[in-house]
């Protein structure tokens, strides 16, 4: 699609070209309707000289009383001519006519004056005439017709001249209009440019609202789109509200049937109620994951969202040390750099950081080792403990979440699950080794770091 | 040991109470916000299991409003609430363990010794002093592997002074901590008890200090 600003300044070129070539239409057309009347004029002028000079001798020849005042019909050739004629034939001549005769056609009866504007002039010139007739009341019926021609090239040569001079004005004019449109458009078009650069700054996390002052058009724009940012904030908000209500919705019922199945087994009925635990376990996981990642404001609704990875990680290694064994474990921290932010909503970072903890907290020995690492493109959090470690062939079943290695330990299991869900959620991974401490080594990456 | 337990879902309630006492503990019931902290700020528990969707009075409000009248005793949460936002909030406010619903029973009363043995000595759910040793897990008593046998009220005495080793405790603390509810029962009840148990434990083990109550270990001990 043509961008907004070029197809401004075509229509913006358009319509001056045609408001110009309309102009230099018209300025010609007066132009040289007034060259060719003052030319006429003038031809008339002689004209009237002429028939004031026509006479008719005794004889009955037709003669001049003496010659026109000005030289140029003295001058063969010179471009202005008359010519006396009698019933189609030329009975007196300028003697700038030379020998030739100018070929006047038949005026049609009754006509008194008129202008030929097509007449042929020696050496094929065309010819601007003026004609009038006369009628010699002496010797009765006899008519005259008196012609006084001036070439028309003196016409032609004007409008010439004046319409190169029109065409180089109007094109200066032209131009100057074109690139007065044109640093309008930039103009009126560069808060547009500004909102752009706003959006993407947006998009990219910077910014969670368009600030600035915007001309009033744009303005309402900004914000409109300011009060849709806040609204999908809201709803974002009401979102979790809900999962979290749809969570101990579901949650204490399967409590409730657990009692149950309790209730079962001690009134001797074990398979079934080993049954219906294995079911409350699988509805368990898959109700935690899915609110788990219901709950999650995710990367898209996280616009503009930042957080400092340091004071949250402090935060929940203070969590860990209050619960049963993570007071007794020595955390080791190592953030690099120490003030890195990451575009993560912080209760999606909790989430991660919480289940990751929690997870070493319940399996380590003495020690666990939180890395994180925001220093290349991708940011990661490694958190490694000193525990027994998982099998190399049960990595995909703790992944997969659901499955418990050990039932003494306590934990619902699908924490890592969890994790990975988010991690992924946020265009990274969960991946999990062997730490050199001697347990497992959990690696969370997530996206683009700064 | 004597247990709040505060949870309004009915059923629920009652399988934990039996699951409890079957583990020798005393039990008392609370099913709205309001009761259990009017229980929790007036009697003497050694530990409360708290949910916190409770009716009248959230349970974050409950355990703020303990924790500010400075009642210190071990709190487990139990609750629906599974985010670590949420989470971590409980703890703050003074939680001193939480379990998600739904959970297993056995992680429960894991959870429940575990806290028990905090600020005693011992560290494992069995408790040891000298040949004897008392498994919390299965209410089992031996000396030197032989195991001894011991009635509901016998274990419960035992299991008190053990998790209070070296701190005489009085006959009315014990009245508290042994048998449910605020029961009439006059203190000769107490005294027929531990004559019982030093008949079957040896006379040494549980020692009176006059005017301050029994004994088990030496004074000092416990890290209370």
């Amino acid at each position: 699609m043509m961008s907004l600003q070029l197809r401004l300044l075509l229509l913006a070129v358009a319509g001056i070209a045609a408001a110009l070539l309309a102009a230099s239409i018209v300025l010609v057309a007066v132009f040289e309707r007034h060259v060719r009347g003052r030319y006429v004029e003038a031809l008339d002028g002689h004209l009237h000289q002429l028939v004031a000079l026509v006479q008719v001798e005794p004889q009955g020849v037709v003669s001049l009383r003496h010659e026109l005042y000005d030289a140029v019909f003295q001058e063969p050739l010179s471009g202005h001519y008359w010519q006396v004629s009698e019933g189609g034939r030329a009975v007196l001549r300028s003697k700038s006519l030379w020998d030739a005769t100018l070929p006047v056609p038949p005026a049609p009866d009754g006509v008194v004056n008129r202008r030929i504007d097509d007449l042929q002039g020696p050496r094929s010139r065309p010819l601007i005439g003026v004609e009038r007739m006369i009628t010699l009341r002496a010797e009765s019926d006899r008519t005259l017709s008196l012609v006084v021609a001036g070439e028309r090239r003196v016409v032609d040569d004007s409008r010439r001249e004046f319409m190169t001079t029109v065409a180089i004005s109007l094109a200066v004019i032209g131009g100057m209009l074109a690139l007065a449109s044109w640093l309008q458009v930039r103009a009126g078009l560069a808060p547009l440019r500004e909102v752009g650069h706003a959006l993407e700054l947006l998009r990219r996390g910077r910014r969670q609202h368009i600030d600035g002052r915007f001309p009033a058009e744009i303005a309402d724009v900004v914000d409109a789109l300011n009060r849709l940012l806040a609204t999908q904030a809201a709803e974002v908000e009401r979102a979790r509200a809900n999962a979290g209500k749809i969570g101990h919705g579901l949650k204490t019922p399967l409590a409730v049937l657990a009692a149950e199945c309790r209730a079962l087994r001690s009134r001797g009925e074990p398979e079934a109620a080993q049954t219906i635990e294995q079911l409350i376990e699988e509805m368990n996981a898959q109700v935690t994951r899915v609110i788990a990642a219901a709950r999650s404001v995710g990367p898209r609704q996280a616009v503009g969202t930042r957080t400092r990875i340091e004071p949250l990680l402090q935060r929940m290694l203070a969590v860990m040390r209050r619960l049963p064994n993570g007071g007794g474990l020595d955390w080791q921290t190592r953030i690099e750099p120490p003030d890195a932010t990451i575009p993560v909503d912080q209760r999606d970072l909790e989430e991660m950081i919480g289940n990751v903890l929690d997870n070493a907290r319940k399996w380590a020995r003495a020690q666990v080792l939180v890395t994180v690492d925001a220093k290349g493109p991708a940011f990661r959090i490694v958190v490694e403990d000193d525990g027994p470690g998982i099998p190399e062939d049960r990595l995909d079943d703790v992944l997969a979440g659901g499955f418990r290695l050990d039932r003494t330990v306590p934990g619902t299991g699908i924490g890592l699950a969890i994790v990975g869900d988010l991690a992924r959620l946020h265009g990274g991974d969960l991946a999990l080794g062997a730490s050199a401490l001697g347990g497992t080594k959990v690696t969370v990456s997530l996206g683009e770091a700064s | 040991m004597r247990i709040l337990l505060v949870e309004d879902e009915r059923k629920l309630a009652s399988d934990l109470a039996h699951a409890l006492e079957r583990s020798g503990h005393v039990v008392e019931h609370a099913s709205d916000g309001e009761k259990a902290w009017f229980l929790g700020d007036t009697e003497d528990y050694d530990l409360v299991i708290l949910d916190l969707g409770l009716p009248k009075l959230d349970g974050t409000q409950v355990l703020r409003r303990w924790r500010a009248n400075d009642r210190r005793m071990p709190v487990l949460v139990l609750t629906a609430r599974d985010s670590w936002a949420e989470k971590a909030e409980t703890i703050d406010l003074g939680a001193d363990d939480y379990l998600t619903k739904p959970f297993h029973m056995e992680e429960l009363l894991a959870r429940v010794r575990a806290l028990l043995r905090r600020g005693t000595p011992h560290a494992s759910a069995t408790l040891t002093l000298g040949e004897l040793a008392l498994d919390t897990r299965f209410s089992r008593l031996t000396r030197g592997g032989v195991p001894i046998d011991l009635t509901p009220l016998e274990y419960r005495l035992l299991n008190y002074l053990m998790h209070h080793m070296g701190r005489p405790v009085s006959q009315s603390e014990l009245m508290e901590h042994v048998y449910a509810g605020s029961s009439d029962r006059d203190h000769n009840a107490i005294e027929v008890l531990v004559t019982r148990l030093r008949r079957k434990l040896g006379g040494d083990v549980i020692k009176t200090r006059r005017g301050y109550g029994y004994l088990v270990g030496d004074p000092g001990e416990s890290s209370e």
